[in-house]
């Protein structure tokens, strides 16, 4: 049987940014685009869809109820949540397609820093040792708070958090990803760093997403060569 | 080159498959009921459960042919019967309310795009996809429920239901085109890569309203050629649960 799937390797793409900066649009885009072009469906994971069972009421509320009495135990369990991920979800899809990360480890840097004014390099400290993949590519999706608020407010549902979407936190959020993004080499795990002007329309950010992962060597040049398997 | 892009694709995967089946019926559903396109083309809207806007003979208006040159491409996206059938079957008079919604749709994905074979072929096809949804939905009336099936449609389907049927199956014609175009002749060009990129976020975006546009076409045939006709999570359903299409008619 003739395939090109084997043509495209594993890769670890994650997609960062503020809350209303376009990651689902852009997650949802980047799957179409590699499974329709490339013939090769990625796994999609987001870092909010816990896997770990056994801390899965310390991720809760950790994240939800944040405070100095669950801050060791929320990130005890992140380490073991994100060990969990890795090892049965990223390796294993790893060996057969691309993984597309909607939020990773930048997410976690920057809950830290705004909730429990921790440092990115402690939290990148406490972490990176439970995450034995480095990301082969971080795309950092950059829009002015206010503009990603109010797209944000559009949504429906439990999407908007009063604790979390507001002006002063998302600012603070920008600013560690900015820290961060300025300081790539202190944060190994999270790959190369992409920044993205996401205030351009969907379609724009696609095109420069695709664009990266073309420059970074992760999706081969088309037309693909048919392999036999 | 040339000798490449006239050759139709192959499938690949089981989704290419399902898209080469889903074509095939389509096309088969045209020749099974050219009677009644016939004969509907003589009734007025109330008769084929349209609204009173839509006229079922300009609904059936063949659109202008494709250039010779973009004719390859949209061979090469396994597309030759879907701007060939309204050739053959279309009729010469009236203008098809559902025109521009398929024009504008291409315009869309094109800007910037420079003219030629590319060009040419999303444009055919999206014209050729008014086409399509117009003579579904002029046999709307004698067909079934999508989910029922025995149950006929009585009800008239509303002018925008349709526009919005026009506008997502000539998204996903043109998707086919683009994306073929590119697997075949490389990724170099930025225009054809924008052009893609802007049906790729278009379709996504679409994805959300397909749930109620199905429901509101509600007959069996016009369902599988929207259903099937762009990337979204109910895309070829009936295949991928192991069932046919086109049992009923």
């Amino acid at each position: 049987m003739s395939s090109n799937s084997s043509s495209v390797p594993g890769f670890l793409v994650v997609v960062e940014g503020l809350d209303g900066t376009g990651k689902t649009t852009l997650r949802k885009g980047l799957f179409r685009l590699i499974e329709s072009l490339y013939g090769v469906a990625p796994l999609s994971i987001l870092t909010t869809n816990w896997l770990d069972p056994a801390v899965a009421a310390d991720l809760e509320e950790g994240k939800y109820r944040p405070g100095p009495a669950n801050r060791d135990r929320y990130l005890a369990a992140l380490r073991a949540d994100k060990r969990a991920s890795v090892e049965q979800l990223v390796l294993p899809a790893l060996a057969h397609r691309p993984v597309i990360a909607d939020r990773w480890l930048l997410s976690e840097l920057a809950f830290f820093a705004v909730k429990h004014d921790a440092p990115a390099k402690e939290t990148y400290a406490a972490l990176e040792g439970a995450i034995g993949v480095t990301a082969d590519l971080t795309l950092l999706l950059e829009n002015s708070p206010e503009a990603a608020m109010a797209r944000a407010a559009g949504r429906s549902g439990d999407a908007v958090r009063a604790d979390w979407d507001v002006l002063d936190v998302q600012t603070r959020v920008r600013r560690t990803y900015d820290e961060v993004a300025d300081d790539p080499s202190a944060f190994p795990k999270l790959g190369p760093i992409v920044r993205i002007d996401a205030s351009q329309d969907r379609a724009g950010v696609l095109a420069d997403a695709w664009s990266a992962l073309r420059e970074h060597q992760l999706l081969p040049a088309l037309p693909l060569k048919e392999t036999t398997a | 080159m040339a000798r490449e892009l006239l050759r139709p694709p192959r499938p690949v995967g089981v989704s290419d498959g399902w898209e080469a089946l889903s074509d095939g019926l389509a096309v088969q559903r045209i020749h099974l009921h050219r009677a009644e396109l016939e004969e509907a083309s003589g009734k007025g809207a109330a008769e084929c459960g349209l609204p009173a806007q839509a006229v079922p003979l300009a609904l059936l208006r063949r659109p202008e042919p494709p250039a010779d040159a973009a004719t390859p491409v949209v061979t090469a996206a396994g597309l030759l019967a879907l701007v060939t059938v309204p050739q053959q079957v279309g009729r010469t008079s009236g203008t098809s309310q559902l025109a521009p919604a398929a024009s504008s749709v291409a315009e869309a994905l094109l800007v910037g795009t420079p003219q030629g074979a590319v060009a040419d072929a999303v444009r055919a096809v999206c014209a050729a996809s008014a086409w399509w949804v117009g003579a579904f939905a002029v046999l709307r009336h004698l067909g079934g429920h999508h989910i029922t099936i025995d149950d006929d449609v009585t009800d008239t389907v509303p002018l925008a239901t349709l526009t919005e049927a026009t506008r997502a199956v000539a998204l996903g014609s043109a998707l086919r085109v683009l994306r073929r175009h590119l697997q075949q002749n490389g990724d170099d060009d930025p225009e054809v890569r924008a052009a893609y990129c802007r049906a790729v976020t278009e379709a996504v975006v679409t994805e959300a309203g397909m749930p109620a546009l199905l429901e509101s076409l509600a007959e069996l045939r016009l369902v599988d050629l929207v259903s099937n006709a762009l990337p979204w999570r109910g895309q070829f359903l009936k295949y991928r649960s192991g069932l046919g299409a086109g049992q009923v008619e």
